[in-house]
């Protein structure tokens, strides 16, 4: 295999480089490119730049399909128009029009990021609807469907002529696209990626979920406000149908055309978006980006047909969609007509053929042919910390319970764990274990019966409480963060923000070796040490372990006992559910025993091994007499 | 009886069986959650496309029972086509294409039909009488009767088979736990086919009904998915007595709210409501509650 | 009748299931026992088409049906009655008794007339699903759906009847119910295939049985023998 080159630097320096080369090129195209109308497209080429970074914001960060961007940036476009008419500034009706996106940007966010999926995008919908007909109505202040005209203020005394208003959208560009980078890079930008894989790890970590996602909304509003406060200065002219569904659809396809995630993909969106009118109406420029796509979507097939196979569907169906597209091309005399349609299949292509979009797909090459520079790590430091506190409870259920329809799944649980203590809880299949552990960490609330921990109650139901009151849980089925390193899952859950420390958290659980390693490649049994190790980063006053040797081979196991033996001896208390009978024996102080929801039994490990109600709970009834046959000697 | 109130009350049932259209193309997405948790952000695409299908064909001479069974099978071809093309894969990924690609598949359709029907609103001419029936001093046209009988009738329809045929049964076992069905025997993905293609068909009888009151044009498409989508998420994803009724409280409000605030704010006080809808109760009014697992 | 050779299967990670090989003869009774997570219920999903196996195959009369999709697998006459019962909550327990015999009822028309000897049977053996036929499953107790899912298993007329985890979840009487039914079912002359953890109880109603740890076979045998092995008992409690 071809290793790649290897780059003596940082991947972010790299970029920033090949970045700054662009924008200096796009910056000096106006003279080698002349004329009103290429440097138009350039214009809103950056304006949607803008407008599509903050849209990625929402639908590839936070991964919801956020269908309000294009009413977000009318009403930046209609709050920069109004104070310019007002005779504000042009750094001040910029301003305006962040905050007119903003305000109900934020305010949209705080009800709608409750939703997930088609409810969200169903509420941004209604949204953006509402704001079209609100711009059309309100005719005393927008002037309605007539539009609203408005001249282009100075900047500081300076008149700006369309080559340098052009600059001044190029340098808006390159701030949005720097601070969304700077921004989504950071302990935010992680937490974002966190928890659009794992929510409920998220609150349960204690990192946010809701407080994050409007965050991030609020920030791609902000954005759109941006583009529209420029878009209006550009054009001079509004006109509320302009930001309609269609403008919409555009936008959307824009990110996931050009790839989501990823601040290049939002600018080749913009590109392209902003190019389209231009490259349909163009009939030579149409046909060869037609060709090259049928050509392209051909390949799979034909590699497919090599190998005597079956093509699969996300192979097939990109190819259809795009024969149809040069059907239309080279076939029907009206193709411009048929503009809508043929980039709706251009689009259908493209999000089968790469989900990723074209810098994804682009960037997949890349790391195949360049190697960067790592990140330098800091040494470990620290390791597992004693528990501050030696007396008291660690955890107090009083009479627990909770059904689910007819099933009572957990059926009035008393039980007390010590400071310092670790307790086993064990039990056959669906006798309430995870149930009970789901209650404790404030995923369920209860029907009835209260939860304390370290001497405080979390409100019913909140993960995000019962974390602050000190509870920290692994999950029986894994909820990784897939898109953050091992160091960076680490570094989330922590209160401060100290790499050092987070490195100590690793090589607490032996994976300060894969620190750099991203959570979708790292193996099964390493990621469950890994969540092991992103709950203690939360420094917890109660650890709870959900079956943490599920699945692990040999080896694993003794460098699980290891660990959790170290956790006991700084006096952290756990909770431990665990079926291998061995690793319970050894490291539990007591063991407390569940069956059909119901605690059975409570115990040191070596009690509980003879009583015989936990034996007939594990071996079933050796009473065989109903079975028609001897009975058997247990 | 004082004027105002009886052209409130005219305009509250006008809107509000025009109201039951909207919840008959709901009751599309209904149909295909309940099967395979996606729905068709297109549907209003289908809706318009149904109404071309029976615009074309009673064109051609046909008699308007043949145009409209045409076009609900023409409905349930292109429901099959879309969960086909673009739900399928990104359902079996697990992510959330199908948004997106069922979007694109509208965009297609509306391209697609400008160019083959014209950019233009078609009236689309119906057998029923010309004039209006009167109850109580509201008048009722007999197109909107259609609209009434015809969407009570295909949701009782449909209802009816998915209780009474064991094809029906096994829909349901399919929706209500997919592992289970495909245990008994069932084919599930041609359990979610054939529920995408119920959906498509409804879209489609929808249109036929709809398009006599408001006219056939390719523009009819988004404001109907809209409106529908309203309908389903404030009535929630699994009663269709809930569709029903929050779809005539849709059309009364959108009808009172235009003769009261002007035409051009007819949609906005039942867009309000369906934000403040999905933030209080986001499983809708009489919809059930998920539980989370992990 | 079915026999499994060398089968590897997992969700993700590690394989849960590490090359086992197992048979089940005509009209015998076979046990998987095993503590909980040693791998069983990936197995057995696995053979019923629930997960795709990633080594070995599976026979059943002869026919390799390791690549086939569940519904498949159930329509050639293996019937699995699911771990954590499974039965469809929403729909009433008629129906969920109706849908068992799906693939030979007629879609449209006469399907309660088509069903109703077999329901008549089943309602004979477990009277109580009788009382509750238009109720809804989900309002049934734990032991009720149990019932309900081994109903639902024998309205398809399996030639092999697959129960895993048959006592999950449920209160000492109950299992000791659920172990009847077994035992009658198999006076009956059915073909089984049970995953149990309840070693004794599963033991005392089968023939042969697999002892499965760590997602291998450890041991195998007639079950009144393996039932006198104490290293059964050390596969539980270490």
């Amino acid at each position: 295999m071809f290793a790649g080159v290897s780059l003596g630097m940082r991947e972010r320096t790299a970029e920033r480089i090949v970045r700054i080369t662009v924008f200096v090129g796009l910056a000096a195209l106006p003279a080698l490119w002349q004329g009103q109308y290429a440097l138009g497209l350039l214009t809103l080429m950056a304006v949607y730049g803008v407008l599509l970074i903050g849209l990625d914001t929402t639908v590839g960060y936070l991964g919801q399909v956020n269908l309000a961007q294009a009413a977000l940036f009318a009403l930046g476009a209609y709050g920069t128009a109004l104070t310019v008419q007002a005779g504000a500034t042009l750094p001040l009706a910029l301003l305006a029009g962040i905050a007119a996106a903003l305000v109900p940007g934020a305010a949209l966010a705080l009800p709608a990021l409750r939703l997930e999926g088609p409810q969200f995008a169903l509420s941004t919908l209604s949204f953006a609807t509402l704001t079209i007909i609100v711009l059309n109505e309100l005719e005393s202040v927008t002037n309605g469907a007539l539009g609203l005209s408005i001249v282009r203020p100075p900047l500081f005394m300076l008149r700006l002529n369309a080559t340098s208003f052009y600059w001044l959208c190029l340098v808006a560009l390159f701030v949005a696209w720097e601070s969304s980078q700077i921004l989504l890079k950071s302990r935010f930008g992680l937490a974002i990626e966190a928890l659009r894989d794992s929510p409920t790890a998220t609150d349960a970590l204690g990192i946010g979920t809701l407080r994050h996602k409007v965050l991030a909304f609020a920030w791609g509003s902000a954005l759109a406000g941006l583009a529209g406060g420029l878009h209006a200065m550009n054009f001079g002219y509004l006109q509320p149908a302009a930001f309609g569904y269609d403008l919409m659809v555009m936008l959307l396809l824009g990110v996931v055309f050009g790839g989501r995630r990823s601040q290049w993909g939002a600018f080749l969106g913009a590109a392209i978006v902003a190019m389209l009118p231009n490259l349909l109406s163009n009939h030579l420029l149409f046909s060869v980006l037609v060709s090259l796509g049928c050509i392209l979507s051909f390949i799979p097939l034909i590699r497919a047909a090599i190998s005597r196979r079956v093509p699969f569907f996300r192979e097939t169906a990109p190819a259809a969609a795009m024969a149809i597209a040069a059907i239309l091309a080279f076939f029907v005399p009206n193709m411009e007509e048929w503009r809508k349609g043929i980039f709706a299949l251009f689009l259908f292509a493209v999000v089968v053929g790469f989900p990723n979009g074209i810098a994804g797909a682009m960037a997949t090459r890349l790391y195949q042919l360049i190697r960067f520079a790592p990140l330098p790590l800091p040494p470990a430091t620290g390791g597992v910390p004693s528990s501050r506190r030696s007396s008291g409870v660690a955890l107090r259920l009083s009479d627990l319970c909770k059904s689910f329809g007819g099933v009572k799944a957990v059926e009035g649980v008393t039980l007390e764990i010590r400071q310092g203590e670790t307790l086993g809880l064990i039990g056959p299949n669906g006798s309430g274990k995870t149930t009970l552990v789901n209650l404790i960490s404030g995923l369920y609330a209860p029907d009835s019966g209260s939860v304390e921990i370290a001497g405080t109650q979390p409100a019913r139901g909140s993960l995000m409480s019962a974390c602050s009151a000190g509870s920290a849980r692994t999950f029986q089925n894994l909820q990784p963060f897939y898109g953050l390193t091992a160091l960076e899952s680490i570094m989330i859950c922590q209160q401060k923000r100290e790499k050092s420390e987070a490195m100590g958290w690793l090589a607490a659980v032996g994976l300060e070796e894969k620190a750099r390693i991203r959570c979708s490649e790292m193996s099964y049994g390493d990621l469950r040490f890994l969540e092991i190790a992103r709950a203690l980063a939360t420094r917890p006053r109660l650890l709870m372990l959900d079956e943490p040797a599920a699945g692990m081979s040999k080896p694993d196991i003794f460098r699980l006992v290891d660990l959790i033996a170290s956790i006991k001896q700084a006096k952290v208390p756990i909770l431990l559910i665990e079926h291998h009978q061995d690793v319970v024996a050894e490291l539990c102080d007591r063991v407390a025993v569940m069956d059909g929801g119901r605690l059975i039994a409570l115990g040191t490990p070596h009690e509980i091994r003879r009583d015989p109600k936990v034996i007939e709970a594990y071996l079933g009834s050796d009473n065989t007499e109903t079975f028609e046959q001897e009975a058997i000697p247990c | 009886m004082n004027t105002e109130f009886l052209a409130l009350a005219q305009m509250a049932v006008g809107g509000g069986l025009m109201g039951m259209a909207y919840a008959l193309v709901a009751y599309g997405f209904q149909l295909t959650h309940a099967a395979g948790k996606a729905v068709n952000f297109g549907q209003g695409e289908l809706v318009m496309l149904g109404a071309f299908a029976g615009l074309s064909l009673s064109t051609a001479a046909l008699p308007y029972w043949v145009s409209v069974s045409g076009a609900m099978a023409v409905g349930a071809a292109l429901g099959w086509f879309v969960e086909r093309t673009a739900v399928r894969l990104a359902l079996q990924q697990r992510n959330e294409g199908w948004i997106l690609l069922t979007i694109i598949v509208g965009l297609f359709a509306v391209s697609a039909a400008e160019n083959i029907w014209g950019r233009e609103d078609k009236p689309f001419p119906t057998p029923w009488p010309e004039g209006a029936l009167e109850f109580f001093g509201i008048s009722v046209t007999w197109p909107e009767l259609a609209i009434a009988a015809g969407a009570l009738g295909i949701m009782t329809l449909v209802e009816l088979a998915k209780r009474y045929t064991m094809a029906g049964i096994a829909v349901q076992a399919v929706s209500a736990d997919q592992d289970a069905a495909e245990l008994c025997g069932i084919r599930s993905r041609s359990a979610i086919s054939l529920s995408w293609a119920i959906s498509g068909m409804s879209a489609a009888f929808a249109g036929t009904i709809i398009a006599p009151v408001t006219t056939v044009g390719p523009t009819m498409a988004a404001s109907l998915t809209l409106k529908a989508f309203s309908v389903a998420v404030v009535a929630g994803l699994d009663s269709s007595f809930g569709l029903l009724l929050a779809g005539i409280a849709l059309g009364a409000t959108e009808n009172i709210s235009g003769f009261l605030l002007g035409s051009g704010w007819r949609e906005a006080p039942g867009l309000i409501l369906l934000i403040l809808a999905l933030a209080l109760r986001p499983q809708g009014l009489f919809g059930k509650k998920i539980i989370r697992k992990v | 009748m079915l026999k499994v050779e060398n089968l590897c299967a997992g969700y993700s990670g590690d394989d849960a299931v590490r090359g086992i090989s197992i048979e089940v003869a005509e009209g015998s009774c076979v046990a998987l026992v095993g503590a909980n997570g040693a791998g069983k219920s990936t197995l057995v999903k696995s053979l019923c088409g629930l997960i795709v196996p990633r080594r070995g195959s599976v026979f059943f009369c002869g026919e390799n049906i390791s690549a086939l999709p569940a519904s498949e697998v159930a329509r050639r006459g293996i019937s699995l009655c699911p771990e954590g019962r499974h039965v469809f909550v929403p729909l009433s327990v008629e129906e969920n008794l109706l849908l068992g015999a799906y693939p030979r009822l007629p879609s449209f028309g006469r399907f309660r007339r088509a069903a109703s000897g077999d329901l008549q049977h089943l309602y004979e053996m477990f009277p109580r699903l009788g009382e509750r036929r238009s109720q809804q499953a989900g309002s049934l107790s734990g032991g009720e759906q149990q019932m309900l899912a081994i109903g639902r298993v024998l309205m398809a007329r399996p030639r092999l009847v697959v129960l895993d985890e048959p006592s999950m979840g449920l209160a000492p009487m109950l299992v000791k119910e659920v172990f009847k039914a077994i035992s009658s079912l198999r006076t009956a002359g059915m073909t089984i295939l049970l995953s149990e953890q309840f070693a004794n109880s599963a033991l005392a109603v089968s023939d042969r049985a697999y002892i499965i740890e760590r997602g291998s076979v450890v041991l195998e045998g007639a079950s009144a023998a393996l039932a006198k092995n104490p290293a059964v008992m050390a596969a539980y409690l270490g």
